[in-house]
């Protein structure tokens, strides 16, 4: 039989099955596949088994190129500890107020176009795109650049096979991203500042600061990591909330519920649908036989989907009792450092919509695709809507 | 309830502080620290949450 679980459906009951009859499974293509949500968390704390990787066997990467989720302990730590210092939940004080005022720009210059409006292009991908520029210390006029670079990076072959058509490594895979880089890293050699950049060259590790390499690398990985995963959850919320008025005029009347639908989101429509790991020893895991060197993947969009863990998985629940209990920021060591950015950005996005929308409903006949990358889950890549703006002296709830 | 934090493990990814800022606060320099570390029981959940977010397990919490 060739059912593979990377490809099916995490609602279908085949994988209903898998979770609980088989939630650690050799699958079709060679690979291991975790299920439930109980062997997908365990499996996040168990970092010295299960490495961190994308690549295909037999790439191998130098140590200075290694992304944040390659790295080994106890050097991943001490790296994560610097990227911590500009995304983590203590510094994003700042970031909230520039957040809420680019939603509120996109919204005013949408409101002026007629008609039907693309929400995807418009507001959901500028969003995260900008925070983390700004956090990166890059120019906000450079965003077509970046923000077309960072899905080419993600689109191509350099996270699986570490080069593309173009050449070797990230110098050779994107040149002119990797320029756009490492001009940040020169400039802020020769005239640091108060900023993420500064502080992450300036921070020791070891004895010694981050190399240049080492400091291109952090960034492309920041650069990437937080752009198409946050605009999917953007997508995916302003999604169920179009198809579903009732949904919306909830909310609309009840701002606290807000935190409750970005996480219901994410545990029903994860932007990373699947972890990827290699087993870096031969071992018994659970009663298996794994191997050095198998492919181990964590499918987190079946965990979130554990019949054993939430009930009715399947239903949209404003007022589940752990919220947050999902995995679709992974777990354990390597769990997401931008999910409090990416929370924080959700929120402000859909306040700031519910602050200038009364209502929202998508045109008939409107065919909504997903992300060509198949293990990006989330919403549609584009979302066209017809809007009823709120009046200017209308109160808001 | 006593909290303690191995600060060695620590990596200052304010995941407590998110959960329970009025036990965890973070400071410029990225340095936690214990606001109190035997804290009201009104706040007891939110600390056993914060222990539990920690992914470094940084964080024990001991009963008086
Ligand atoms: C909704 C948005 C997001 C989702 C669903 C998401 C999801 C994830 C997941 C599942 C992981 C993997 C954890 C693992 O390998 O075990 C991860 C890692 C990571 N994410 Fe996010 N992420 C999001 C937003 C962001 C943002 C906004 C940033 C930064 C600006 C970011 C930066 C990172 C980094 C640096 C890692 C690597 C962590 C490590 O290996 O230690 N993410 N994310
Ligand atoms: S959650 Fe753990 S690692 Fe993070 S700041 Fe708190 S104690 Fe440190």
């Amino acid at each position: 039989m060739d059912f593979d679980p990377l490809v099916a459906k995490a609602t279908s009951p085949e994988m209903a099955e898998l979770r609980s009859r088989c939630p650690v499974s050799h699958t079709s293509a060679g690979r291991w596949f975790l299920a439930s949500y109980d062997a997908v968390l365990a499996a996040t704390q168990d970092v010295e088994l299960f490495h961190g990787t994308m690549r295909e066997k037999g790439v191998v990467v130098p140590a200075e190129e290694r992304l944040l989720s390659e790295i080994p302990e106890p050097r991943h730590g001490q790296v994560r500890r610097i990227i911590n210092s500009a995304i983590a939940a203590h510094r994003l004080r700042t970031i909230e107020p520039m957040c809420r005022r680019l939603c509120e720009e996109l919204l005013d210059d949408l409101r002026a176009r007629d008609g039907v409006v693309d929400l995807y292009p418009a507001y959901i991908s500028p969003v995260p795109n900008n925070v983390i520029a700004h956090l990166l210390g890059a120019p906000p006029q450079d965003y077509p650049l970046w923000a077309k670079w960072s899905d080419e990076v993600l689109e191509g072959t350099y996270p699986t096979l570490n080069r593309t058509d173009r050449g070797e490594g990230f110098a050779g895979a994107h040149p002119e991203f990797c320029a756009y880089i490492d001009a940040i890293v020169a400039d802020r050699r020769a005239n640091p500042r108060d900023d993420f950049p500064t502080r992450m060259l300036d921070r020791e590790l070891d004895g010694r600061p981050l190399t240049d390499l080492e400091a291109r690398t952090q960034l492309l990985f920041l650069f990437v990591a937080g752009n198409a995963t946050t605009r999917h959850l953007f997508s995916s919320i302003m999604h169920r909330l179009a198809a579903d008025p009732e949904l919306f005029a909830t909310l609309r009347a009840d701002r606290s519920l807000v935190p409750a639908m970005v996480e219901e989101c994410l545990r029903l429509d994860p932007p990373v649908r699947v972890l990827f790991r290699e087993a870096s020893a031969d071992a018994e895991w659970r009663g298996h036989e794994i191997a050095h060197g198998d492919k181990v993947d964590f499918g987190l969009e079946s965990a979130n989907r554990d019949e054993g863990r939430f009930e009715c998985p399947h239903d949209l629940r404003l007022d589940r009792p752990e919220p947050k209990a999902h995995l679709a920021f992974g777990g354990g060591p390597h769990v997401c450092p931008g999910a409090t950015l990416a929370r924080m950005e959700a929120r402000v996005a859909v306040e700031t919509l519910l602050d200038k929308v009364v209502s929202m409903h998508i045109p008939a006949g409107e065919e909504l695709e997903g992300s060509t990358v198949w293990w990006i889950g989330g919403g549609p890549e584009h979302l066209p809507v017809v809007i009823e703006w709120a009046t200017a002296a209308e109160p808001v709830g | 309830m006593r909290v303690d934090v191995d600060f060695d493990s620590c990596e200052s990814n304010a995941l407590c502080a998110a959960v329970a800022p009025d036990v965890f606060e973070l400071d410029d320099a990225d340095q936690l620290h214990l606001v109190q570390d035997s804290p009201p029981e009104r706040t007891w959940p939110e600390v056993e949450e914060a222990a539990r977010a920690c992914p470094k397990r940084a964080i024990t919490l001991t009963a008086d």
